[in-house]
């Protein structure tokens, strides 16, 4: 069996690498809380390279406007048919911003619609229970942003299996902090990544 | 005379010598009971009972006076004494009147014998009297300094009271100009070195001795109470006063330096080399101190010749007398002509002051030291000759908006002027464009880091005016292919970005230089009018912050899992710096006194005022906690007692201790 690898999508416009030391963190939490064989570094993938489908798990972020092109839309389109799991996280957290407007756009011309997941979802118990949904970030309410607490996350179903995972909670800037730096926090807030991961490689 | 007249006259005299002898051995009692009490160093309240004994004694040997109070009772005494009386003498004292009972009564001289017992009885008293007085004496002065000054017990109850309240009155030296303070029983008195400190109580000055650094102070006796009187030492010094009561008291010393005054010289800002001692050269000193300025003034020093053979001129310069203020501003203008400076000499300036201390005083400060030095003419060639910076009204004369208003002057004048005239102010104008337009392009070269233009005569070398694209090469050739680098899509390169608003007025300025050049002032008018606005762009042109690129991070998963090997290398923790033997000492003598604290509090506050004394010199912040500790201690104020022992400790520093065993509270060592 192959180890983990974390990917980063990397996509022509926009700025894909606006939150570098996430993958670092994800990792970090997969080797403290499970016994997953993980690469010690994620990856970048583009989006429009065959190398995606390496992967099970890619994770998607920016804060400019989206257009993929035509061989990134075909890429995703294929990504998703062979099961692989896009992971989409707004960095704005905003749902009137330019990132979640545009990137929903073309998710759904790639996917189809979005539709919120419920608090009982198996991603919120597939490895720590999170009963009340997905967690609240300390960035929602920082003033920026809509300012609001998104209640659910959103996503697209295949044949009972999440293929596209979107957020507007802005754990991009919530987890994108060094790993060494986590023994600070009393409650470790990158728990819920260790669920997409889980989420992504059993289901 | 009869027999009855002598036998009263005998009465009165036996009862004298029986008061007499009662006397006295109440009085010999009394001094053998104080040789004793001296000598045994019994406690006063003995005093009070041998007195009582004495008294005793003398009234069990005035009991006797009852047997001679009947004159019968004495003829009965006599006629023991005297047989061949045959009772005619105890008859004659009961009131018979018989001749010849009279006549037997005097038969015999029996007065001359008893008036010669009566004065034997004496004489064992007195000499017991003499005996014990000889002692008394003696015993007064072997043993005077333990009794000295307490003789009655009045004045041993008043000694318990001497130093019951100490008040302490503080005289600032009368430069300061600072009202006198006072206070009540202080641990420590902070004052200006040479405050007349006055240190009173209630009580008699004999009870008392002072002591300032183991030197003795007189105490002297004020009215009802007793003062000691001493000038504020120079360094920290402890007053202890002791009473003959065993009673201590200890008092800091604390002196406060006079700061010497503080000066800065404003102006000359910087040392400067010029050609020619010329002008007027402005100074600008401000001085400060912490009580009070006497005097402060410039000094020049020039010192001229060379090789083995200098001279110097020393002056001084604006001299001001200060009334006593903090602060003050010291400017003059000094003529550099009238001091005559040659090629090779040195002008040396600098602001002195003075502050009023007459006690230690007066402190002297001066500022920095600034030199104008006039350069010899076979050093042009080796030496940086530059110029002092011109003031702002100067710089502000290049400014392209004054080029502006001197053109458009110069456009309002042209029909009066001739040609060639016009053409001659129209090219000083065209100097002062082009030397700015040389500062502008310094400015944009050395941005991209490449030497700023060449001197003003070579400049045309340059070839004018510069296009973007120009630019852009230039850039290149200095950075070493920097274009590849910064090849990002957009209409130009960051370079051209940063510079463009400057490179428009650079080659605006040209246009406007060449017009001028050639006596065209108004059609120059219109580019000087762009370079401005492009400068004034400039100027406001949004700033832009570069951002470092966040260092990946690459996880340990098995440092993570803490599943990785031991590598054997601990991170080590760094040991604590041995103390130095002085605050090691510190911190033992601090331990010493904590027992102290619970069961003797005044002697522990003693011990505190004593380590203060010591680290007022060198360890301010822990004299200060030391101070509030003792403070805490008098006033028994507990919860103040806390605190400042955390600040002590604090201020001490931590000392690592070595225990000989087991702490009390843990394992730990």
């Amino acid at each position: 069996m192959s180890e983990f690898v974390f990917a980063t999508a990397q996509y022509e416009s926009g700025d894909w690498d606006s939150a570098p030391l996430l993958p670092a963190n994800v990792i970090d939490s997969i080797a403290r809380y499970t016994s997953i064989e993980v690469a010690p570094t994620g990856v970048i993938v583009p989006l429009s390279s065959p190398s995606l489908f390496r992967y099970p798990l890619v994770y998607l972020t920016g804060h400019l406007p989206v257009r993929f092109s035509d061989a990134e839309r075909a890429n995703l389109r294929q990504f998703a048919a062979r099961g692989g799991l896009l992971f989409v996280d707004d960095h704005n957290h905003d749902i009137d911003g330019t990132f979640h407007k545009t990137a929903t756009e073309e998710l759904t011309r790639v996917y189809g619609g979005l539709k919120p997941l419920p608090k009982t979802h198996p991603l919120y118990q597939a490895f720590f229970v999170f009963e009340d949904g997905p967690p609240t970030t300390s960035h929602e309410l920082n003033g920026w942003g809509d300012n609001l607490v998104h209640k659910t996350l959103s996503g697209v179903e295949r044949e009972g299996r999440l293929v596209l995972l979107f957020s507007n909670k802005d754990y991009s800037s919530e987890w994108n902090y060094h790993p060494e730096n986590k023994r600070f926090l009393s409650v470790d807030n990158t728990r819920f990544s260790v669920n997409i991961v889980v989420y992504a490689l059993t289901r | 005379m009869s027999a009855r007249d002598r036998l009263i006259g005998l009465q009165r005299s036996m009862r004298l010598a029986v008061a007499t002898r009662a006397a006295t051995i109440g009085i010999t009692v009394f001094l053998a009971a104080l040789v004793l009490v001296r000598m045994s160093g019994a406690p006063r309240w003995a005093m009070g009972v041998a007195a009582l004994v004495a008294a005793v004694a003398t009234a069990l040997f005035l009991l006797r006076l009852r047997g001679m109070a009947s004159l019968p009772r004495v003829a009965l005494w006599v006629e023991e004494r005297t047989p061949s009386l045959r009772y005619a003498l105890v008859t004659v004292a009961e009131g018979v009147k018989d001749p010849r009972l009279e006549t037997q009564a005097l038969s015999a001289p029996w007065w001359a014998d008893a008036s010669r017992t009566l004065l034997r009885s004496l004489v064992a008293p007195l000499l017991a009297l003499l005996v014990t007085g000889g002692i008394a004496v003696w015993s007064h002065s072997a043993f005077a300094p333990t009794f000295s000054n307490e003789p009655t017990l009045a004045t041993a109850a008043a000694s318990m009271d001497v130093l019951a309240t100490v008040h302490v009155a503080v005289t600032p030296p009368a430069y300061a100009g600072r009202a006198a303070m006072s206070t009540d029983d202080p641990t420590s008195v902070d004052a200006l070195i040479g405050s007349v400190i006055t240190v009173s109580g209630s009580g008699d000055a004999r009870l008392l001795t002072a002591e300032a650094d183991s030197s003795p102070r007189a105490v002297a006796q004020r009215g009802a109470g007793w003062s000691v009187s001493l000038a504020m030492p120079a360094r920290p010094a402890l007053l202890h006063l002791h009473s003959s009561a065993g009673r201590d008291r200890l008092i800091v010393l604390a002196p406060a330096m006079d700061a010497v005054p503080v000066v800065t010289l404003i102006a000359p800002s910087r040392d400067t080399i010029v050609r020619r001692a010329s002008g007027v050269l402005a100074l600008n000193a401000e001085v400060r101190d912490d009580i009070g300025l006497r005097d402060a003034s410039f000094e020049l020093v020039i010192s001229s010749g060379g090789g083995e053979s200098f001279t110097f001129r020393t002056t001084t310069l604006a001299r001001t007398v200060f009334a006593s203020r903090t602060e003050a501003t010291l400017a003059t203008r000094l003529s550099l002509d009238s001091l005559a400076l040659k090629p090779g000499d040195l002008l040396q300036v600098r602001a002195v002051a003075r502050d009023g201390n007459t006690v230690t005083g007066p402190g002297v400060g001066a500022s920095e030291t600034r030199s104008i030095r006039v350069a010899r003419p076979d050093e042009y060639d080796s030496l940086s000759v530059e110029a002092a910076p011109p003031p702002d009204e100067d710089a502000q004369v290049l400014s392209q908006r004054m080029l502006i208003n001197l053109t458009e002057a110069l456009v309002r004048r042209q029909r009066q002027l001739v040609r060639p005239m016009l053409v001659a102010e129209s090219r000083r104008i065209a100097s002062d464009q082009q030397r700015l337009r040389k500062r502008v392009g310094d400015v944009i070269f050395q941005r991209i880091g490449a030497q700023p233009l060449a001197e003003e005569g070579s400049e045309e070398s340059r070839g004018g005016k510069l296009t973007p694209e120009e630019l852009l090469r230039l850039a290149d050739s200095v950075t070493g292919g920097a274009g590849a680098v910064m090849d990002v899509e957009g209409d130009e390169t960051p370079i051209l970005a940063l510079n463009k608003p400057l490179l428009e007025a650079f080659n605006a300025m040209w246009d406007a230089g060449r017009a001028l050049e050639i006596g065209e002032p108004r059609n120059a008018l219109p580019p000087m009018r762009v370079a401005l606005a492009a400068i004034e762009r400039a100027r406001v042109a949004e700033r832009i912050y570069l951002r470092g690129r966040t260092k990946g991070a690459i996880v340990d998963v098995a440092r993570v899992r803490l599943s990785g090997k031991d590598k054997g290398t601990p991170p080590l923790r760094e040991t604590r710096l041995p103390h130095d033997p002085v605050s090691r000492r510190r911190a033992e003598a601090f331990e010493r006194v904590t027992p102290l604290m619970a069961t003797h509090p005044d002697a522990a506050a003693d011990s505190l005022l004593l380590m203060r004394v010591d680290a007022l010199g060198d360890a301010p912040a822990l004299a200060a906690a030391l101070d509030d500790a003792a403070k805490a201690l008098r006033k028994h104020d507990q919860h103040g007692i806390a605190l400042a022992w955390t600040r002590v400790r604090r201020a001490l520093g931590g000392a690592p201790r070595v225990r000989a065993g087991i702490s009390s509270w843990s394992g730990a060592p």
